[in-house]
């Protein structure tokens, strides 16, 4: 499976510039491949979400293409999208994200329930949840399980978004600062997971600040002011 | 978990959600009491109009009383007024319109003086007189027909075919004064002698009339010794309404043309039948009183319409307060809703969610709202008409669609809003 973006673009217009176009992301070519991952740095600002957004069915780019296995992501409605969006995508988002009415585990759930495809989990043990339940101990919050997401601390909250990503086991992962606000210990702790991931044959996009996520990485590209630049 | 995130969605945003409830109930209660008091007294009233069917009275011509004035003054007696002769009465069903006139009585009135020395008002007529009509027809016409809104609290309608004519009925007010009941036996006096009658019965009729005493044409006339002599009489016929042909007609019939006068003349028109009216019964004058109640009929509109623009004003206003309300609530989650897009939520779900949340509480504002209408129904009820508001049962499903309606136009913001939600834009790492 390979995730490809062909000459995608991302502008905006800013108040400030008139008429002129602000370009978060400037032309570009991104591609990825199943079993591997590619860590994205860059200063802030530099279009690293923008990015992100556009490879993982969020943004539609102003220019350009973006392919998960040949198909063309963008020329779907949102009906077709969602469900794509929903079967094929673990998507990690900046910040803290959580449904509040649910709990840790349920929130974790939730892509894979949405569909109905955790229906199974009567009859017989259900993987997504087993993987839920693994994920959560190793992120050191078994106990957390039943709790509600306003209880949780930020770090907490960043592993949870990191489960719920992950608990699916789709085929591409797309994490935005997955180790934003974490300890060592947790953040290598989220990078082996997502580490795992990619040896297990998803896709897998880290946008991070941490220097440290390089050495988990099989490629990493560098943002400047929306141009892409490979660092090895 | 759907059901979950309900649930939670309502308990954390209670604040919100029990403000649009009761946004929700106040327009609720506002359109149910107000349709319900539209329905009720529109009820009431075309019922009164319909059972206060004399729509045409018949009085002597005053000429007649100009011309017996005259007779009076040669003659050196004493002054009368004119009168109509009671044989004449009769005469009303044979006229060109006769089927149409449903019921009709006679009445002459006389001050009585009572056993204490006080006065009272007596009010000879028909009760339930049976005519046998020179067309074979037989017919019982008199008040009990044409004052059907009576109640008659104590004893009975007096029935003219079983019970000897000094029997009375008594208005509640009078009865109440004198202490008199059903049954009892007491003396009227007047100008040509006293009458021991027994009252029948009391009735309340809701005005002037319960002032009065009712009693039977001949016992009047035999008191005031004008027999075979009537006042006036009351007609209540079913007519067609007025056009402009019916109205330049009660002006002067005579100025119509030959084919206007034919179709005039052959329809029901209340003047045509008046005009009939007249050529039967000798110097009487007979005339619509209907203005009165088309006038009144025209108040109750204006009060109807009224009611039904407070009642669209305050749907309005609910509207409004719920797209509000509604929209704050949307927005406090937008962060919420994005996530779910990045999840792969489809739009409807979320406006499902967000529709399903807000059904629970309109449902819950309406019923509470519903019966705070109630109340406000009996509130207007007793102080502006005096009487309860029977509760009608097609409000409910108008309150129904009407709130669904306006719990839909209030959505509408929210939902747009969630529709246009990029995910994109809300996932940028703000903090919840
Ligand atoms: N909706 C928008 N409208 C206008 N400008 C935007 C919009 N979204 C992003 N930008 C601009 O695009 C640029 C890139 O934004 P982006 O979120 O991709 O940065 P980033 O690299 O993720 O930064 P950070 O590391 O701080 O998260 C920024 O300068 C931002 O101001
Ligand atoms: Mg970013």
């Amino acid at each position: 499976m390979e995730l490809c973006a062909q000459q995608i673009a991302k502008w905006y217009h800013r108040r400030s510039d008139g008429a002129n176009r602000f370009f978060a992301v400037k032309e570009m070519s991104f591609s990825a491949c199943s079993g591997t991952l590619t860590v994205l740095t860059g200063r802030s600002g530099s279009g690293k979400t923008t990015l992100l957004h556009m490879l993982g069915t969020l943004l539609r780019p102003d220019q350009g293409k973006v392919l998960l296995d040949g198909r063309d992501l963008y020329s779907m409605d949102d009906r077709e999208l969602s469900r794509f969006r929903n079967s094929r995508y673990g998507i990690i988002p900046q910040g803290y994200t959580a449904v509040r009415s649910l709990t840790v585990l349920e929130n974790i759930l939730l892509p894979v329930k949405m569909y109905g495809r955790g229906k199974d989990v009567l009859s017989g043990p259900d993987p997504a949840k087993q993987e839920a339940q693994r994920l959560l101990l190793r992120f050191g919050m078994a106990d957390l399980s039943d709790e509600y997401p306003d209880r949780l601390s930020g770090g907490e909250q960043r592993r949870l978004a990191v489960a719920r990503a992950l608990a699916g086991k789709p085929p591409v992962i797309l994490a935005d600062e997955p180790t934003g606000d974490l300890d060592d210990e947790n953040t290598a702790c989220v990078m082996e997971e997502l580490r795992k991931a990619a040896d297990e044959g998803a896709i897998v996009v880290v946008v991070t600040h941490e220097n440290d996520a390089l050495s988990y990485a099989d490629y990493s590209w560098r943002m400047n002011a929306g141009y892409l630049a490979a660092e090895n | 978990m759907f059901i979950r995130m309900i649930r939670g969605a309502l308990v954390r945003q209670r604040g919100k959600m029990f403000l649009i409830a009761f946004t929700i109930a106040l327009g609720a209660s506002l359109a149910t009491a107000m349709l319900n008091v539209m329905l009720d007294v529109g009820d009431k009233v075309n019922q009164e109009l319909k059972t206060y069917g004399a729509n045409i009275t018949v009085k002597p011509n005053s000429s007649t009383l100009l011309s017996s004035l005259y007779d009076v003054e040669d003659e050196g007696e004493q002054i009368e007024t004119a009168y109509l002769n009671e044989e004449d009465v009769s005469k009303l069903k044979t006229i060109f319109w006769a089927y149409n006139i449903v019921d009709f009585a006679p009445f002459m009135k006389m001050a009585v003086t009572l056993e204490d020395g006080n006065e009272a008002e007596a009010v000879g007529t028909w009760f339930n007189h049976h005519l046998d009509l020179t067309t074979g027809e037989s017919l019982d016409a008199g008040v009990v027909s044409l004052r059907s809104w009576w109640e008659v609290t104590d004893g009975s309608w007096i029935d003219e075919q079983n019970d000897p004519v000094n029997t009375i009925m008594v208005g509640r007010m009078l009865a109440v004064r004198q202490g008199w009941n059903a049954g009892q036996t007491v003396t009227l006096t007047g100008p040509r002698g006293s009458e021991e009658v027994t009252i029948a019965g009391i009735y309340d009729a809701g005005g002037d009339e319960d002032e009065q005493i009712y009693a039977p044409l001949d016992l009047v006339q035999k008191l005031n010794g004008l027999d075979g002599k009537v006042e006036s009489i009351e007609v209540s016929a079913i007519t067609t309404p007025d056009n402009d042909l019916a109205k330049r007609a009660a002006q002067n019939p005579a100025a119509l043309s030959a084919a206007d006068y034919e179709t005039w003349y052959c329809t029901a028109y209340v003047s045509a039948i008046c005009y009939q009216i007249q050529e039967a019964i000798p110097d009487a004058v007979a005339s619509a009183v209907r203005q009165v109640a088309e006038s009144e009929g025209s108040i109750l509109d204006k009060t109807q319409l009224l009611m039904i623009l407070i009642t669209i004003l305050s749907l309005i206003g609910a509207a409004l307060g719920i797209s509000n309300l509604v929209t704050a609530s949307v927005m406090e989650r937008a962060q919420e809703f994005g996530l779910m897009k990045a999840i792969g939520a489809k739009d409807y779900s979320i406006t499902g969610l967000v529709m399903i949340e807000i059904l629970i509480t309109a449902l819950v504002g309406g019923v509470a709202g519903y019966f705070m209408g109630f109340g406000f129904a009996q509130l207007i009820g007793h102080s502006v008409f005096g009487s309860a508001i029977e509760m009608k049962v097609m409000v409910i499903p108008i309150v129904v669609v009407l709130i669904a309606l306006v719990t839909a136009a209030g959505s509408l913001p929210a939902i747009r809003m969630i529709l246009r939600l990029r995910p994109a834009e809300v996932l940028h790492g703000s903090k919840t």
